[in-house]
C-alpha cells in the first residue's frame, strides 16, 4: 500500500466508492448497458430476425410518429400509469399500515397478501380470466345474484381497462406492501414513544411520523411502480387476445413493441418504439429525481 | 384505554379480512382446479368444488419434466441470484447513496435506465453472450446475468440514505475506513432493506421464464416455469397440470417469506404503544 | 454474538457463491460435449439435435429416431422441444440460429418460412429433394410451399386440413340427426335452427363463428371463388364480392342467433366450449385430435364429417409442416440424410400411425384416418388433394393481425362487411408493397 499514505481522505474515499461499485457496474455494463446500446443503434437501422441491420436514419422515428397505434397504446398505458400508480401505492400503504399494528395473525395475514405477487403471471392470467369471464365468470355470477346487469368486463372496449388494472393492482400491490413494510421498520421506536407521551393517537402518528418518515420508501415505489407500469405487459398480453373487441383500447406499448420485435420480426422499429419509451420514463423519473427535494426526508 | 385497543383492533382485522377474500380467492381456485380432471377444469359454468379429487394434475407435472433436478435447478439458480444480488447491490448502494465520488450521478442514472426499457430486448444479446462464453445449456447460464440489479441497487440506496448522518461520522471518528463503516455500521441497520430485497429477487428469479427457456434446452437444465409449459399441449392448455406445477412452484415462496417476515417482528414500529 | 453471525452469513455467502462458480464449471465442461456445435469430438459419433415444438409428438419421433440410429449407429440424435404457445419456438429459434447454435433439423411452418429463407438460415435440399422424388410424392400445394427462386428449402412432414365435429349427445338430446358427410352450408344452418327450436341447455349452443380464417372462413372464400392474395403478393383480394361472401356467410350465423358473439368467442374458444359439452357443432383442424379425444368428457360422444359444401365446392385449406436443416450446421451431410429419411416411407408410416398428424406423403396420408377407427377421422383427407393452399407472404404475421383487426369490427356489426373490407385492403396493400 505504499503511497496510499499520501492520499487525502477524500481520494481515499473515491477509490473506496470504486471499489464498492465496480462488480455491479461491471456486470450491468456487461448484460445490459451493451445491450442497451445495442438496441439504440438498431433503431436507427431496418433490422431483421437475424440481426441483420440495414442503415435506415431516422425513418423508423418518422414512421413511429406517425403511426396512429402507437398513439392509442401509449394513450392507454398512460392511463393505466396514471390510475394503478396512486390507487396501488395507496392500498399498499394502508395494508402495511394495517399489517404493522398490534393485532394476532399478523403473519398469516402477511403471507395471504404477498400470495399474488409470487404466483406464476401465466396460471394469475389463467385464473382472473375465469373470474372475468362474461358467461361463466363468478364476478357475472354475483353481479347476477346482486339482481345487476352482467357486464363484459374483458371484451368491452370501456370496462376491460379497468378490468385489466386490477389484476396488476392485485398482483403488485403484494410486494410494494413488503418493501413500506421494511421501510417502516427502519423507523426508530423513540419517535412513536416521544408522540405517544405527548398524548398524539394512531392516526396521528401514523400521519406526523411514520407518513414522513418513509417518504425515502415511498419514492422507491413511486418510481419502481412508474416504470413497471409503462412496461405493462404480461397480464395485458394473457388476458386480451387480437379478436378481442378490446384489445385496441388495453393494448400497451411494450406489446406493440414484442409485436413488431418477435412477430413480424421489425426490431429495427420495436426498437425504436422502446427507446421513445425510455425517454418518456427517464423524463418523468428525472423530474421526480429534481422534485424528491422537496417532499422526501432523507436524514 | 383497553377498550380502546379493543375497539382498533377489531377494525383492523375487519379490514384486512375483507381484502384476504379478494387476495386469496383466485389462490383458493388455483388449488381446487389443479384438483380436477381435464374435461372438468373447462367446465363452462365453472365449477369450485372438484366432484372428484383427482391427483392426475400432479402426476402430469412431476412425470413431464425430471422433477426433482427442476426443482433443484431452480433453488440452487435463486439462492446464487439472491445471495449475488445481496452482495454486489448493498456495496454498490452504500456508495452510490453515501459517497460523493465523481460520476456518481451520471453513474446511477445510467444504471436506472436499465430499468426503463422493456426486458424482452436484453433476450437476444444475453443469449448471444452466454453463446460465446460457452456456457448455453448450462446451469450458470440460468442466473448470470441477474447477478446484477438496478433495482435492487436503488432499492437499497434508498435505505441506505434514509440513515441518519451522525452514525458515519461517528465511526468515521472512531478510526473506521470505508469498508469497516460499512460492514458494521450501515449495513445492519439496513436489515430489513435486505430482507424486502431478498424476498423480492427470489420471487423473481424463482419465477423467471422467459430467459431459462430460451437459454437451456436440456429439461435436466430447466427451472420450474418454462419446465410447466411443456406441458400445454400446443392449441389447448392442460389447465390442471398448469394449476397444479403453480401451486408446487408457489410452496417455496410461501414458505420462505413466511420465515423471512419473522425478521420483521423484530422492533416493529407500534402505533398505538400502551393503549 | 452479532459479530460471529455475520461471520457466518459471510462465510455463507462466500460458500453459496463458491457452489455456484464450481457448478458452474462442471456445467461448463458438460456443455462443452453436449452443446449444438456437434462435432462430437471425443466419442466418434455425429451428433445431431432436433428441434420440435409438440410435446405430443414427441414419442413418434423417438420412435423413428430407434429405427434410423439402428441402422445407422455412427449417428447419435437428440430432441429438442420449446413450447409454440407464446411464440417461443421462433424466438428461441431466431436466437439461435443468430449465435450459430441452431439446431439441425427444426420443424419450420409457413408462415415463417419466406423469411428465414430471406434470413438465409435454411439449407438447400433441392439435391436431396430431387433424389427422393419429392414432387411424385408429396402433394404440390406443400412442396411449393417450401421452395422458393427455384429452391427447395425443407421436405413436407404433414398437413392439417379442417372438418365438422359434432356432439352425439347433445344431438340425441334434441332429436336431430346427426351430421353427413355430404352436407352443406344449408344444411348446417338448417340443422342449427331445428337445434335451436328443439332447445338446448342453458349455456349450449349449436355452432360457433369465431373470427377464425384458417378453420373458418378462408375455406368459404376459396370456396366461393374469392382470394386473399394474388400471385406475386402485390394486391389483397378482400373487395371481391366473392371473398366477401365467404366470410359474411358465418357472419349471418351469428346474427341469426345459431352462434355465440364473436366477442364471446374471443374470450371462450370455440373449442374450450365444444370441449366442455357446451356446442353441438364445431370445426376444427385435423390438429385437434389428440386434443378432442384425450378429453374425459367427451369420450365416446363425438364423431366427425367432411367440412360442408359451399358454393357446390368441398372448401378446405390445408397447411403443412417441414423439416428444415439449418444452413450453419456442421454435420451437413448427415443433417440431410435424417431429414430426408424423415419424409421417407417408414418414418411418414410411423407418424402417421400416432394418429397425432397427417402424414404430407401421397402414400402414408391413410394412416392417420386409419388409427382411430372408432371416428370418422377419413373426414380429414377424403379431399386434401383439392385444398387450398394458406396464403403467405413475407409479411404474414402482419398481414393476418390486419385482417382481424378490421374483420371482427365486422362480426360484431360495427361496420358492413363491405366497409371493413374497404378499409382492410387499403391497409393490407399499403402492407405486402412496402
Amino acid at each position: 500500500m505504499a503511497g496510499t499514505k499520501g492520499l487525502s481522505r477524500k481520494k481515499k474515499d473515491w477509490i473506496a466508492a470504486y471499489i464498492f461499485v465496480a462488480p455491479l457496474t461491471i456486470g450491468i455494463f456487461v448484460f445490459y448497458i451493451f445491450p442497451f446500446i445495442q438496441n439504440f443503434w438498431f433503431s436507427f437501422n431496418n433490422v431483421n430476425k437475424f440481426n441483420i441491420a440495414t442503415f435506415a436514419g431516422l425513418g423508423n422515428y418518422k414512421q413511429l410518429f406517425s403511426d396512429k397505434q402507437f398513439y392509442r397504446t401509449f394513450g392507454n398505458t398512460l392511463r393505466y400509469v396514471l390510475v394503478t400508480v396512486p390507487v396501488g401505492l395507496s392500498l399498499s400503504l394502508l395494508i402495511a399500515a394495517l399489517l404493522n399494528t398490534r393485532i394476532k395473525g399478523k403473519s398469516l395475514y402477511r403471507t395471504i397478501y404477498f400470495l399474488p405477487s409470487v404466483t406464476m403471471a401465466a396460471a394469475v392470467a389463467m385464473v382472473w380470466k375465469w373470474i372475468f369471464n362474461d358467461q361463466s365468470g363468478i364476478l357475472n355470477g354475483l353481479m347476477k345474484w346482486l339482481g345487476l346487469p352482467t357486464q363484459a368486463w374483458l371484451t368491452d372496449s370501456g370496462i376491460a381497462p379497468y378490468a385489466v388494472m386490477v389484476v396488476g393492482i392485485w398482483m403488485t400491490a403484494g410486494y410494494n406492501m413488503i418493501i413500506l413494510l421494511a421501510g417502516i421498520q427502519g423507523i426508530s421506536k423513540s419517535y412513536y414513544e416521544a408522540a405517544a407521551i405527548d398524548g398524539a393517537g394512531t392516526v396521528k402518528q401514523f400521519l406526523k411520523i411514520t407518513i414522513p418518515m418513509l417518504t425515502p420508501t415511498i419514492f422507491f415505489v413511486l418510481i419502481t411502480s412508474i416504470i413497471s407500469g409503462f412496461q405493462v405487459f404480461d397480464t395485458i398480453y394473457m388476458m386480451v387476445g387480437k379478436i378481442n373487441p378490446a384489445y385496441e383500447s388495453t393494448q400497451s406499448v411494450v406489446m406493440m413493441f414484442y409485436r413488431n420485435a418477435f412477430d413480424y420480426g421489425h426490431k429495427g422499429y420495436a426498437a425504436a418504439i422502446s427507446i421513445v419509451l425510455f425517454a418518456v420514463i427517464m423524463l418523468i423519473t428525472v423530474i421526480q429525481m429534481i422534485g424528491q427535494k422537496k417532499w422526501v426526508n432523507y436524514d | 384505554m383497553r377498550k380502546k385497543t379493543h375497539a382498533k383492533n377489531i377494525f383492523v382485522h375487519l379490514a384486512l379480512f375483507a381484502g384476504v377474500g379478494i387476495t386469496v380467492f383466485p389462490f383458493l381456485w388455483m388449488i381446487l382446479t389443479s384438483f380436477k380432471t381435464k374435461g372438468e377444469a373447462m367446465q363452462i359454468p365453472p365449477t369450485i368444488f372438484p366432484e372428484n379429487f383427482v391427483t392426475a394434475a400432479y402426476h402430469t407435472v412431476m412425470e413431464a419434466m425430471p422433477f426433482a433436478q427442476v426443482y433443484l435447478n431452480t433453488i440452487i439458480s435463486t439462492v446464487v441470484t439472491v445471495a449475488a444480488q445481496v452482495v454486489f447491490c448493498t456495496m454498490a448502494a452504500y456508495a452510490f447513496a453515501r459517497i460523493k465520488f465523481p460520476g456518481r450521478n451520471i453513474l446511477f442514472m445510467v444504471i436506472l435506465s436499465v430499468l426503463m426499457v422493456p426486458g424482452q430486448i436484453f433476450l437476444v444479446p444475453q443469449y448471444l453472450i452466454i453463446q460465446k462464453a460457452g456456457l448455453l445449456d448450462t446451469l450458470p447460464a440460468l442466473f448470470l446475468p441477474n447477478l446484477f440489479s438496478a433495482f435492487g441497487t436503488f432499492l437499497m440506496r434508498q435505505f441506505f440514505m434514509s440513515l441518519p448522518k451522525e452514525l458515519e461520522e461517528a465511526s468515521v471518528l472512531d478510526g473506521c475506513n470505508r469498508f469497516q463503516t460499512f460492514g458494521k455500521v450501515m449495513l445492519p441497520l439496513v436489515k430489513p432493506g435486505i430482507v424486502a430485497l431478498v424476498i423480492f429477487t427470489a420471487k423473481f428469479a424463482w419465477n423467471d421464464f422467459m430467459w431459462p427457456l430460451i437459454i437451456n434446452t436440456s429439461q435436466d437444465k430447466m427451472t420450474l416455469a418454462p419446465a410447466m409449459s411443456f406441458m400445454n399441449g400446443q392449441y389447448l392448455t392442460n389447465i390442471p397440470a398448469q394449476m397444479a406445477g403453480a401451486v408446487l412452484a408457489v410452496i417455496p415462496m410461501v414458505v420462505l417469506f413466511f420465515v423471512f417476515q419473522r425478521q420483521f417482528i423484530e422492533g416493529v414500529a407500534h402505533t398505538g404503544v400502551k393503549g | 454474538m452479532k459479530k460471529n453471525i455475520k461471520k457466518l452469513a459471510a462465510l455463507g455467502l462466500t460458500a453459496v457463491m463458491c457452489i455456484g462458480v464450481l457448478a458452474g464449471c462442471g456445467g461448463k465442461n458438460k456443455g462443452g460435449e453436449s452443446s449444438g456445435d456437434g462435432d462430437g469430438t471425443g466419442s466418434g459419433k455425429t451428433r445431431l439435435t432436433v428441434g420440435i415444438w409438440d410435446e405430443k409428438q414427441k414419442p413418434a419421433l423417438e420412435e423413428m429416431i430407434e429405427k434410423y440410429t439402428a441402422a445407422h449407429e455412427d449417428v447419435e440424435i437428440t430432441v429438442q422441444t420449446t413450447p409454440y404457445k407464446g411464440g417461443e419456438y421462433w424466438t428461441k429459434l431466431e436466437a439461435a440460429a443468430t449465435g450459430g447454435t441452431a439446431p439441425d433439423i427444426f420443424w419450420i411452418n409457413v408462415l415463417h418460412a419466406e423469411s428465414y429463407y430471406e434470413g438465409g438460415i435454411l439449407k438447400d435440399l433441392s439435391a436431396a429433394a430431387s433424389e427422393m422424388d419429392i414432387a411424385a410424392n408429396y402433394p404440390e400445394a406443400l412442396v411449393s410451399a417450401y421452395n422458393f427462386d427455384g429452391k427447395q428449402i425443407a421436405v413436407p412432414k404433414d398437413f392439417d386440413t379442417n372438418a365438422l365435429w359434432y356432439n352425439k349427445e347433445i344431438f340425441d338430446k334434441a332429436g336431430v340427426a346427426y351430421p353427413t358427410d355430404d352436407w352443406t352450408y344449408e344444411d348446417l344452418t338448417e340443422t342449427a335452427r331445428q337445434l335451436k327450436e328443439a332447445g338446448l341447455d342453458e349455456g349450449v349452443w349449436p355452432f360457433a363463428c369465431p373470427v377464425d380464417f384458417q378453420t373458418w372462413y378462408y375455406p368459404t372464400v376459396f370456396a366461393a371463388g374469392g382470394w386473399i392474395l394474388n400471385d406475386d403478393k402485390t394486391e389483397t383480394g378482400y373487395e371481391d364480392p366473392k371473398t366477401q361472401e365467404g366470410i359474411q356467410c358465418w357472419i349471418d350465423m351469428i346474427d341469426e342467433g345459431l352462434s355465440p358473439t364473436a366477442a364471446s368467442l374471443s374470450e371462450t374458444t370455440s373449442d374450450t366450449l365444444f370441449g366442455s359439452g357446451q356446442l353441438a357443432m364445431n370445426l376444427a383442424g385435423s390438429y385437434m385430435t389428440p386434443e378432442y379425444l384425450s378429453n374425459d368428457a367427451l369420450t365416446g360422444k363425438i364423431d366427425l364429417v367432411e367440412f360442408p359444401e359451399f358454393n357446390g365446392v368441398e372448401p378446405n385449406v390445408i397447411n403443412g409442416l417441414g423439416y428444415a436443416v439449418y444452413e450453419g450446421t456442421k454435420n451437413e451431410a448427415a443433417a440431410v440424410e435424417f431429414a430426408t429419411w424423415l419424409g421417407g416411407e417408414e418414418a411418414m408410416k410411423i407418424q402417421g400411425e400416432s394418429g397425432t398428424v397427417i402424414s404430407a406423403r401421397n402414400d402414408a396420408q391413410h394412416y392417420f384416418a386409419e388409427s382411430n377407427t372408432d371416428i370418422n377421422l377419413a373426414a380429414y383427407t377424403n379431399h386434401a388433394g383439392i385444398a387450398s393452399p394458406l396464403p403467405v407472404c413475407t409479411d404474414a404475421a402482419e398481414l393476418y393481425d390486419l385482417e382481424a383487426n378490421k374483420i371482427k369490427l365486422a362480426y360484431a356489426g360495427d361496420m358492413t362487411l363491405a366497409d371493413a373490407c374497404k378499409d382492410l385492403k387499403q391497409e393490407a396493400d399499403a402492407l405486402i408493397q412496402k
